[in-house]
């Protein structure tokens, strides 16, 4: 398979995801600590989707509608630490100014809801506008296996593909619905579904964020030059609870995933790159936001 | 005088030129159908591209209304009948209406939604209702009733022109058919009439019989059931020699009260007239505002007239006898006044 690099510098592929994973394994400590109220949906194990996926999307112009499990894409969209977890910790300097915190974030062409499968019908009249306004721009749109319990998603996949719209439907499917695993909520297959409104399907079954990356460039470009929608599945798997403190998934099932972890196969893939290195910027980052979080909290109080 | 369909149509006509940023959209309506109650009729043979017509989908409808409105156009959104409300109630509550809020004011989406209510016609239970009330508790939607009655087509131009927040406008299929009456002379059939614009861009319209001496009734009503509360209204005057003042809201959620305060001021006694069930209904809303911020103008319980809480039955007499009509609102009246 014919690697692309030559645009993007590998190590920026891998700082993204590292910056997602470090970020989301310290909101997770700052809930169990007490620095946090509320509730997050983290997107450990998940990182290559959308570091690899939104790395061929072009913020100024295309749009993301992203979900309760969004700080991966906006992450991956903004490279915005600071704003998202203000937001998170309820300051007036989060993107929001904590009127919306981790589910329902709004930054220029980002947005995320808590509802399951309203963010869809939302994501194709955003791409019916952009159509007419002739910007060439790609409106994506991520949900989950557990989303496609709700009907309007099938209501959106027919009249994007009836009225032609550029929407790029994503299904991250981790294969559990918060707790219930998809053999007890999905009936037949779930290719077949957009198919069946005429939207052409892509199968990815990879934690290569290479390999994420290439394909979805291919689907990106054909959204652009042909104007019709596209899904993407993309088999994945979170490493985390849906929240917090809500995971029964077997250990050993959790543990067989992990050596799929997208960050492993990248530093096995690429070993010539410095990740001490790589891993100290990040950390030291994202500490000095959290640091000046709290203390912003501590202002309040 | 047109009819009130007619009215609408070309309003929405006239401002579809003015401002490119409208879209028509809602299920059944190009051309030659124009929509179940010919609203849209010739709009799109006019505006082609602007006129979208929707597979049964009122969830996605909406859903794609925010999007579109999300990113900067006014979409005018058919739902064909009130019933079918239902179906959009998550796309308006947990998503139109909120992106402002919660997103702090980064985006300001605007979308219309018009839609008719109304029985008397025979329908069934899943075609002839008035589900307002179940919308006029939404925050930051503006909830308007259409009236046959005063400036209809000021009062849409000022909708679409003006509003700034997410808008719900409650048609009746009953009014579709009737003429809008301009009150010239200030007067209808038996009524001196008076139209008084709110701050917040809707207007309503006093009603009264003679104005000589204070009434004994402040009656405050909207939309189609209108038409049965002014006969029955007549014939308390004309056979009782009971005078109420008529009050005609067209907004149901931000009316200037100032009207109905200054004749409560002379009757003490507040009436409300709705089609829709009762049971924690718009009535009752509307006598709460009043009694908690104008306890001292009220003189007696106040009476909310509605349909009773249960569905509308399909047999043209059993509608007839369950819906407000004249003879009960008349009789609930004239036995409250004398109780």
């Amino acid at each position: 398979m014919k690697m692309d690099n030559s645009n993007t510098e590998l190590t920026d592929l891998y700082r993204l995801m590292y910056t997602i994973r470090y970020f989301e394994e310290r909101l997770l400590e700052l809930f169990s600590k007490g620095f946090l109220n509320g509730t997050t949906h983290t997107y450990i194990g998940q990182e290559a989707n959308a570091v690899g996926i939104i790395d061929n999307l072009i913020p100024s112009k295309d749009i993301i509608f992203s979900n309760h499990r969004g700080h991966g894409h906006y992450i991956s969209f903004t490279d915005d630490i600071d704003g998202l977890l203000f937001e998170i910790m309820g300051l007036k300097t989060g993107i929001c100014s904590g009127k919306g915190g981790s589910q329902h974030l709004c930054n220029k062409n980002f947005y995320t809801n808590g509802i399951q499968g309203g963010i869809v019908p939302i994501t194709v009249g955003m791409s019916f506008a952009e159509k007419v306004n002739r910007t060439n721009s790609v409106s994506t749109v991520f949900i989950g296996d557990g989303t496609l319990g709700e009907g309007v998603v099938y209501e959106s996949f027919n009249i994007a593909s009836l009225w032609n719209l550029p929407v790029l439907f994503v299904i991250e499917n981790n294969h559990y619905a918060q707790t219930t695993h998809s053999s007890l909520q999905i009936a037949g297959s779930i290719s077949a579904r957009p198919e069946a409104f005429g939207i052409d399907t892509t199968l990815l079954e990879t934690t290569n964020v290479m390999e994420i990356k290439f394909e979805s460039g291919k689907i990106i470009d054909t959204i652009r030059k042909n104007g019709r929608p596209h899904c993407l599945i993309i088999n994945t798997y979170r490493f985390a609870p849906h929240s917090k403190g809500d995971d029964y998934r077997n250990s050993s099932e959790i543990e067989e995933y992990k050596k799929k972890d997208p960050l492993l196969v990248f530093r096995n893939t690429f070993v010539d790159i410095a990740y001490e290195q790589v891993h100290y910027e990040i950390k030291k980052r994202i500490n000095e936001s959290v640091k000046k979080g709290i203390q912003q909290q501590n202002e309040l109080s | 005088m047109e009819k009130c369909f007619k009215t609408i149509n070309h309003v929405i006509d006239m401002m579809m030129k003015q401002d490119e940023r409208i879209y028509l959209l809602g299920e059944d309506i190009l051309d030659p159908y124009g929509g179940a109650f010919k609203v849209y009729s010739g709009l799109s043979t006019k505006y082609r591209n602007r006129v979208i017509t929707s597979p049964i989908s009122e969830q996605a409808l909406v859903g794609i209304a925010n999007g579109m409105a999300i990113r900067g156009m006014l979409p005018i959104l058919e739902i064909m009948f009130g019933d079918f409300m239902t179906l959009t109630f998550d796309q308006v509550f947990n998503h139109l209406v909120k992106f402002e809020g919660m997103y702090d004011s980064q985006i300001s989406p605007r979308v219309i939604i018009r839609t008719p209510m109304g029985g008397y016609r025979g329908y069934g239970p899943t075609h002839s209702q008035s589900l307002e009330k179940f919308f006029v508790g939404i925050p930051n939607l503006a909830v308007y009733a259409l009236s046959h009655l005063g400036p209809l087509r000021e009062l849409l131009i000022s909708i679409i022109e003006k509003e700034t927040r997410p808008t719900l406008i409650i048609e009746n299929k009953t009014l579709y058919s009737i003429d809008n009456d301009l009150l010239e002379n200030n007067s209808y059939n038996n009524f001196r009439t008076n139209v008084h614009w709110g701050k917040d861009g809707s207007y309503c319209i006093s009603l009264s019989i003679y104005e000589g001496v204070d009434e004994d009734f402040t009656l405050i009503t909207y939309g189609g059931v209108v038409l049965e509360v002014l006969k029955a209204v007549e014939e308390l005057y004309f056979e009782h020699e009971l005078l109420g003042k008529v009050i005609i809201l067209t907004s149901l959620n931000s009316f200037d009260y100032s009207p109905a305060l200054d004749s409560l001021k002379k009757s003490g006694c507040l009436i409300t007239v709705e089609e829709g069930a009762g049971f924690f209904g718009i009535g009752n809303g509307i006598v709460s505002t009043i009694c908690e911020n104008n306890f001292n103008l009220i003189n007696k319980a106040p009476l909310v007239i509605t349909a009773p809480p249960t569905f509308i039955p399909s047999s043209k007499i059993l509608e007839k006898e369950m819906l407000p009509n004249k003879e009960r609102i008349s009789r609930e009246i004239f036995n409250h006044l004398n109780s």
